[in-house]
């Protein structure tokens, strides 16, 4: 019995339907789930296997078809049309003026069209000139190296923060002429770029035309297609000059690496790439120790010494003095057990020293200072939370002033190497070792010939130590300089508090702390002030301080957080 | 239809050519014929079957560039740059066939001047062509092909040329077409089941099927 008209239809229907859905998926058209309903029935559906396979043979068999291509002329016949429709325009647009205004918009009409006529009249001919081809690919030309290392505008825009280091290094006067260069040839219309080109040296000429072949020739498409885009998207980006100063600057750094390493670096991802270059840059600095230059180094020593004794220096003395007075009458009014009562005096050994550098000297009050800003426990045993935090906010405040001063100070060589990062944190540390090196590098640049004849020394001075034998006199003339130069002690003998470097800490030299002359001089050091202490000072004041983690009761100070005291 | 920023942003800084018809779109001559360099063959190409005439296709793809280079001040990146020159190429071609249909002067599939065969030959070829085991060189299946494409209608043609030439998505197909994906899809569902019918026996099994 035949089938039925209405189950005919069904069947054609569900035929319909079942080839909508193959089509569809050989498309990549298919939601996910229909997707695989298909193809886990592919699996057992022979009919259905065939199908597909059908219509995909069919789909193939369409590349076939002829495909057309047109010459030359295609083009130029089209750009001419064009030029004559924007005549038309133009001459339609000033006929419709009256008479007078017709007179004075020609020239501002004419202006714009004529912009265009002439940017179209040389693109005419630049279809089939290669001379003008070259002018009118010139942006992509020029820049032709660096935009096969740039994989997208981002890539550039966080090479600065990652990578400044390497950046820097570039030549800031041939970059600021190559970008200039660059931005004339990507603004300008074609008869600007022809003249750029034609005042060229023969040289550059040589190495522009060379640059066009690499970009016509050796690029395969797709490759010459990259180029195009990147340029693309660096000339759309508001950025855009930026953009282009930051691939210059990378350029100019790549071109001194191992063809090797440039070869490694661009088929890497962007972020692998990016993850490389920051290590690169924190290898560079390291090997490079940030130099300072002897003239920024004396303009930081001077800045240092006019902060001494300012608010923003003294602030953080005057809590630990404060703090230490507490401390020290607890230990005398506490009836501690002997060896507690001995380590809390050396403790306060320990921490009046410290407090005396402070005061001694400018640059370990910096350092001391932005020890604070980062937050870092100053005072061991002597600070709560509550206080660290109140600490930090104020030292930040004052860190703030203290940078301003020295950055100010320094060669704008200096100040770029200082402001190559936009972290505060990291510029901080980078701005206290400039610090350190330019306080230590003061007895490096101590001159005994100058200072024996400066204002530092007085007519009778120079009476006494002409009196000496020459090694005496020289030595002499180095404890004056410390005395009354350097504040009383060399900095080389402070150690760096950022690592540590508290006495007998085991940052700063043991037999210094023993002999303890770094800020007594070596004359035999300064009467002791009143409610100090020094007199009294425990000559073990200096031994390591009490093991780290063990705690004791709250005998330092409210909330315990301090109480670092062995049980 | 107004385009919304997002969807501005998204095309600007997805689709190169889009920012080159905007370069275009501030009277840059270069970006023009750039655009012009990428799109020319392809152009012809889609007219030239749409219309089934080589001859006319490059007057008509002329046509294609100069409507956009008149557009240029209004142009508003809604799409990819090629789903927007291809919707304009699809109208070129429409206009076209629908004036030569008026001048009764369509004859899609190849006339035997244009292809250099003649019935007797055709006739050959078909003959030869039964033969089960014999498959098709690539001058007769690239006839088939060709015969089998003008048994499509205007829309399943567009359809089809510009997914399988252009790659573009159903969605990109239904703005050029003013249709649904899901009327894309059916369109395209039938356009390669005609395409089967009319080439598939052709290929397994050696015969033309003749497209009247």
């Amino acid at each position: 019995m035949p089938n039925s008209p209405s189950s005919n239809d069904d069947v054609l229907r569900d035929q319909d339907a079942l080839r909508d859905q193959l089509v569809a998926y050989l498309d990549g058209e298919l939601p996910d789930d229909q997707a695989e309903a298909i193809e886990s029935r592919l699996a057992s559906d022979e009919a259905m296997r065939e199908q597909l396979q059908g219509l995909d043979r069919v789909w193939n068999a369409l590349d076939g078809l002829p495909k057309a291509t047109v010459d030359d002329s295609f083009a130029r016949t089209t750009i001419e049309m064009a030029t004559v429709e924007a005549e038309r325009d133009l001459a339609a647009m000033t006929a419709a003026l009256p008479v007078q205004q017709r007179r004075r918009s020609y020239a501002m009409l004419g202006a714009c069209v004529g912009a265009l006529l002439l940017g179209f009249t040389f693109v005419r001919a630049a279809v089939t000139n290669p001379e003008r081809q070259l002018v009118a690919n010139l942006p992509a030309v020029y820049a032709v190296d660096i935009l096969q290392e740039v994989s997208s505008p981002d890539f550039l825009r966080k090479l600065p923060d990652v990578a400044g280091p390497l950046l820097a290094r570039a030549d800031d006067d041939q970059l600021a002429e190559d970008l200039s260069a660059w931005q004339t040839v990507a603004d300008g219309d074609t008869a600007t770029r022809r003249a750029w080109v034609a005042e060229l040296s023969d040289n550059d000429k040589a190495k522009l035309l060379e640059a066009a072949r690499r970009y016509r020739r050796d690029l395969t498409p797709n490759r010459r297609e990259a180029v195009d885009d990147a340029y693309e998207q660096i000339a759309v980006a508001n950025d855009r000059d930026s953009l282009m100063a930051t691939a210059l600057a990378y350029e100019s750094w790549l071109a001194t690496q191992p063809a090797s390493d440039q070869s490694r670096l661009r088929q890497m991802s962007e972020n692998d790439r990016l993850a490389a270059l920051s290590k690169l840059a924190r290898d560079a600095e390291r090997r490079n120790g940030r130099s300072l230059s002897a003239a920024d180094s004396a303009a930081l020593r001077n800045v240092v010494q006019s902060l001494a004794g300012t608010p923003e220096l003294t602030r953080l003395a005057k809590i630990a003095e404060e703090r230490l007075e507490w401390f020290e009458k607890r230990l005398e009014s506490e009836d501690l057990p002997e060896d507690r009562m001995k380590q809390g005096k050396r403790m306060l050994g320990m921490f009046r020293g410290v407090l005396e550098w402070q005061e001694k000297s400018p640059a370990f009050a910096v350092q001391f200072l932005a020890m604070a800003a980062e937050g870092r426990r100053a005072w061991p045993s002597l600070q709560s939370a509550a206080e660290l935090a109140e600490i930090r906010e104020q030292a930040q405040t004052d860190w703030r002033t203290v940078e301003k001063k020295l950055i100010e100070a320094l060669s704008p060589a200096g100040q770029k190497s200082i402001m190559l990062t936009t972290n505060e944190s990291r510029r901080r540390e980078r701005l206290v070792e400039f610090v350190r090196r330019a306080s230590r590098g003061a007895m490096r640049s101590f001159d005994h010939e100058e200072f024996f004849a400066s204002d530092s020394l007085t007519d009778a001075d120079r009476h006494t130590l002409l009196g000496l034998p020459t090694e005496q006199m020289r030595k002499r003339l180095e404890e004056l300089y410390v005395e009354r130069v350097l504040g009383g002690f060399d900095q080389r003998r402070i150690p760096d508090p950022f690592r540590g470097g508290w006495p007998g800490r085991g940052g700063g030299d043991r037999r210094r702390d023993r002999e303890r002359s770094s800020f007594q001089g070596p004359s035999g050091g300064r009467p002791a002030g009143p409610g100090r202490g020094r007199e009294g000072r425990n000559p073990d004041a200096t031994e390591p301080p009490p093991e780290r983690g063990r705690r004791g009761p709250g005998l330092f100070g409210p909330g315990g957080r301090g109480s670092e005291v062995p049980n | 239809m107004s385009v919304s920023e997002s969807t501005i942003q998204r095309y600007t800084h997805a689709d190169p050519d889009v920012r080159l018809m905007l370069r275009v779109r501030d009277d840059d001559a270069v970006a023009f014929e750039e655009l012009m360099l990428r799109y020319q063959n392809r152009v012809v190409s889609v007219i030239a079957h749409l219309i089934g005439r080589r001859d006319m296709a490059e007057d008509l793809a002329q046509d294609v560039f100069l409507r956009v280079y008149r557009a240029r001040k209004r142009y508003v990146p809604g799409a990819k740059f090629s789903t927007w020159l291809f919707t304009i190429a699809n109208n070129v071609a429409s206009n076209a066939l629908r004036s030569m249909s008026r001048r009764k002067e369509v004859h899609l599939q190849p006339s035997p001047g244009e292809t250099g065969a003649n019935p007797l030959e055709l006739s050959a070829a078909a003959a030869s062509a039964l033969m089960p085991t014999r498959q098709a060189d690539n001058a007769e299946l690239r006839d088939a092909v060709q015969r089998a494409v003008a048994t499509l209608n205007e829309r399943q043609r567009v359809a089809v040329l510009l997914a399988k030439f252009e790659g573009l998505s159903y969605i990109e197909i239904g703005e050029v077409l003013d249709m649904t994906p899901q009327a894309i899809k059916s369109l395209l569902s039938r356009a390669r089941g005609k395409l089967r019918e009319a080439l598939e026996p052709y290929m397994q099994h050696g015969h033309v099927i003749d497209p009247k």
